[in-house]
């Protein structure tokens, strides 16, 4: 278990993944790369997380990596600049001001000095507007995509992002059974238990677990299950006799898992056991069909074909997993179009949605890596092939 | 349709009438929100699930999303069209597709895939020349719609700005100086304390933390950790730098406030605040309107540097709200932003005081007379200080 005690990379570890980083990149004969994108930076730095990045609360960042020279500068602005140092982080950091019009040309005169020749971008996070920044900042440049590169690289995990991405998987899962423990005792006591507190639970205990942070949070319950996401009224309570579906993402020093959970308050009928167990023979059907060679879209057919023959139907607009590593989502995505084969090292969640007595979604998502001798599960720490009842009194569950 | 997209319908129009254009393409994920009210909050972390507004100044909006969104869109109270493309396609080709269709024989469109990623605004740029349209970039125009804030806008903003400083403050209230708290637990109850006054539950940047003792040396402390912060503990007499986030509406707030762990400061606490006072009384004088951001920003370095308060070299001093949490205009060197009547601007004080950083955020409407602060759930001339056991 000592490797579970370890939630960040170590100096080896880290030097393996840039040792990766740079043989791949090398073979695609990239110099020098920059990127803006936060998965893109946590992934080539190393470990570096800086809060937010993507929904721009705080201004750009960019990491630079230069191949010729060894060179790794990282570009911010000045609230940022010891998150480096925190994280033991050894490369250079250059913070820029918003000195210019926009904060998009401050960071690009910033950088211009350390940019020449042809540059790697990473196309899909860098705005159009950044690269005209760049372009305008600098002389001699010639800014070129590498995103197909970069998802190449992502996809195979190290040993040591597995174990982040297993020890992420254990910190979300004590996170949801805290949930459900302070919960349980409480959720009928529609004067002090509200629904959004049992999410709230999760991002209260993934934290107290060693989460660094979360990012969906989803409580969903009775009809309005029916839906994948959706508002949960500030006032929403429990009620007796009902689905209780949690939708989240959190991750740990910049490795992310996404999770679903499906319980049911109070005792459940027949009728809702046999909806639970319907879903986890599609979710192991799916288990069943993934083995290194097939295609991710072969999944999503096994499953489609065991739908037909036992006659349960599943929610077909939405593919039944997908990769994860420093981001949230990404490839291999079990879903019709994705022809990528999987390979030993992806690691990806997986959970079908699938429908209760009253149209309602059901998901149970796990995380899992895939090995030689098949997926092997991540989100270990307590099984849920067998449907949680949520039992309510009005006992007071600090 | 309600005031809110009422409002924003005559701005949006105003961009029209000032292009000479009768559609726009939309794909900032904050534009989008802007303009049809639609907010996906797990978008931003998901781009590969392209979103796309279709705006029209003859006809209702559309929407191109994937599939799996479509229900959380039409919990909103967008009234125009949501297409959808289904998972047996690539999202962006599938994306592309719909789009392709949906501007045929369209003439001069306009678009903010300036601000898109280069993928994005090369596919819709490559979209609108196939079609044998005429591109205009409009990120400007709705930028410049979007920092004024119209009335139903600076309501909600004012709501979710007042029931956050509301909340800073009811978990201030349970600290008491002499029983220790960890930064965690601190963060924690911030974001109960926010939730309890019927903020709705969101996650990723709605989030708080609490920073305190020697650690506010950093902004961001307890790195990777933002959210939740660590488990240093609180000492008698040691600062607090309480941060909140919270969305109501689809607008946000963004505060800070400062709490003691005792029921005075020390002479180097009262030394920093003091400042922050004086430095938000500096900010305050000097925004006015018809100035521009840049110009009052070093107006504002001068009297700061007049009155010896010690902020923080080219760190900019406000910031806007409004979709996101943080916008322009910014309070910076650069920004030549005109500061005018409706903007909502965060101030951000910040000062360093012996090598503790302190940092107190109030929002502020800019009116013809100045600004007037719209979070003051306290009077923030004083941080808060905690009562000793009794």
């Amino acid at each position: 278990m000592s490797r579970m005690k370890e939630i960040s990379f170590s100096k080896g570890e880290q030097e393996e993944l840039l040792q990766k980083i740079t043989q791949k990149l090398s073979g695609e004969n990239v110099d020098n790369i920059l990127v803006f994108g936060s998965r893109n930076i946590t992934y080539l730095s190393c470990g570096l997380v800086f809060p937010y990045l993507d929904q721009r609360v705080i201004h750009p960042v960019a990491y630079f990596y230069s191949l010729e020279t060894g060179k790794r500068v990282l570009f911010c602005t000045y609230e940022l600049a010891d998150i480096p140092k925190q994280l033991d982080w050894d490369g250079e950091v250059v913070t820029y001001s918003l000195n210019e019009k926009t904060p998009e040309l401050s960071l690009a005169k910033a950088a211009a000095s350390y940019l020449q020749g042809e540059i790697a971008i990473d196309e899909k996070y860098t705005t159009k507007k950044q690269l005209s920044a760049l372009t305008s900042a600098t002389k001699n440049t010639n800014f070129i995509g590498i995103d197909k590169t970069l998802e190449e690289l992502k996809i195979i995990k190290t040993e040591a992002e597995v174990r982040l991405l297993e020890i992420a998987g254990r910190m979300g899962d004590r996170g949801f059974i805290s949930a459900l423990n302070h919960t349980e005792g409480a959720a009928l006591d529609a004067l002090s238990y509200p629904l959004w507190e049992y999410a709230e639970r999760f991002r209260v205990h993934a934290g107290e677990f060693g989460g660094s942070g979360v990012g969906n949070i989803s409580v969903l319950k009775g009809t309005a299950a029916r839906e994948l996401f959706g508002p949960c009224p500030p006032r929403a309570v429990f009620d007796d006799g009902e689905f209780v579906r949690l939708e989240y993402s959190m991750y740990n020093h910049g490795y992310w898992i996404t999770g679903s959970r499906t319980v049911y308050v109070g005792t459940p009928d027949e009728e809702a056991m046999k909806a639970y167990q319907e879903n986890q023979k599609l979710k192991n059907a799916a288990l069943e069909a993934i083995e290194i060679g097939k295609t991710a879209s072969d999944i999503y057919d096994a499953v489609v074909n065991k739908s037909k023959s036992l006659d349960i139907p599943f929610w077909q607009d939405i593919e039944m997993g997908h990769g994860i590593g420093t981001s949230e989502r990404e490839g291999p995505f079990f879903a019709p179009y994705d022809k990528t084969i999987l390979e030993e090292g992806m690691v990806f969640c997986l959970g079908v949605y699938t429908y209760g007595p009253s149209h309602e979604l059901i998901c149970d998502r796990d995380v899992y890596h895939l090995t030689k001798n098949g997926p092997e599960l991540l989100t270990w720490y307590k099984t849920y092939d067998q449907l949680y009842a949520m039992f309510g009194t009005s006992a007071r569950h600090g | 349709m309600n005031n809110l997209a009422n409002e924003i319908r005559e701005k949006i129009n105003d961009i029209y009438i000032r292009n000479g254009i009768e559609t726009i393409i939309l794909s900032d994920l904050y534009n989008i929100q802007y303009a049809t009210g639609i907010k996906i909050p797990c978008s931003h972390a998901q781009p590969d699930l392209v979103m796309i507004a279709l705006l029209n100044k003859n006809d209702e909006a559309k929407i191109i999303l994937p599939e799996h969104w479509v229900a959380s869109a039409s919990q909103t109270k967008f009234d125009g069209e949501l297409i959808s493309y289904k998972i047996d396609q690539d999202p962006f080709d599938a994306a592309k597709s719909v789009l392709e269709s949906e501007i045929a024989g369209t003439n001069n469109i306009g678009s903010d895939d300036d601000v898109a990623s280069i993928m994005t605004s090369r596919m819709i740029e490559g979209v609108i020349k196939d079609s044998g349209g005429n591109k205009l970039s409009v990120s400007d125009d709705i930028m410049e719609e979007r920092v004024i804030k119209t009335k139903a806008e600076t309501h909600h903003i004012q709501s979710i700005s007042l029931k956050t400083d509301h909340a800073i403050n009811g978990y201030f209230h349970h600290l008491i100086a002499d029983r220790s708290k960890s930064s965690m637990s601190i963060s924690e109850n911030l974001r109960i304390h926010s939730l309890e006054r019927d903020i709705e539950i969101e996650g990723y940047n709605a989030c708080s933390r609490g920073v305190l003792g020697q650690s506010i040396e950093k902004i961001w402390a307890y790195a990777p950790a933002y959210g939740f912060a660590s488990d240093d503990f609180t000492e008698i007499g040691d600062t607090i730098i309480a941060d909140a986030m919270n969305n109501e509406r689809g607008y946000w707030s963004n505060s800070t406030r400062i709490g003691i762990m005792a029921d005075d400061m020390n002479a180097d606490q009262e030394e920093a605040y003091d400042q922050l006072v004086k430095l938000r009384n500096i900010v305050c004088e000097n925004l006015t309107i018809n100035h521009a951001a840049n110009q009052i920003y070093m107006d504002i370095v001068n009297d700061a540097e007049t009155q010896n308060i010690a902020i923080i070299e080219n760190h900019r001093l406000g910031f806007s709200v409004g979709v996101s949490a943080m916008e322009p205009p910014f309070l910076s060197a650069g920004d030549q932003t005109q500061i005018e009547e409706g903007m909502i601007i965060v101030i951000d004080g910040l000062i360093e005081h012996k090598g503790l950083l302190y940092r107190s955020r109030d929002t502020v409407v800019i009116t013809d007379n100045g600004p007037e602060i719209l979070n003051w759930y306290k009077d923030w001339r004083e941080p808060y200080f905690a009562l000793n056991t009794i």
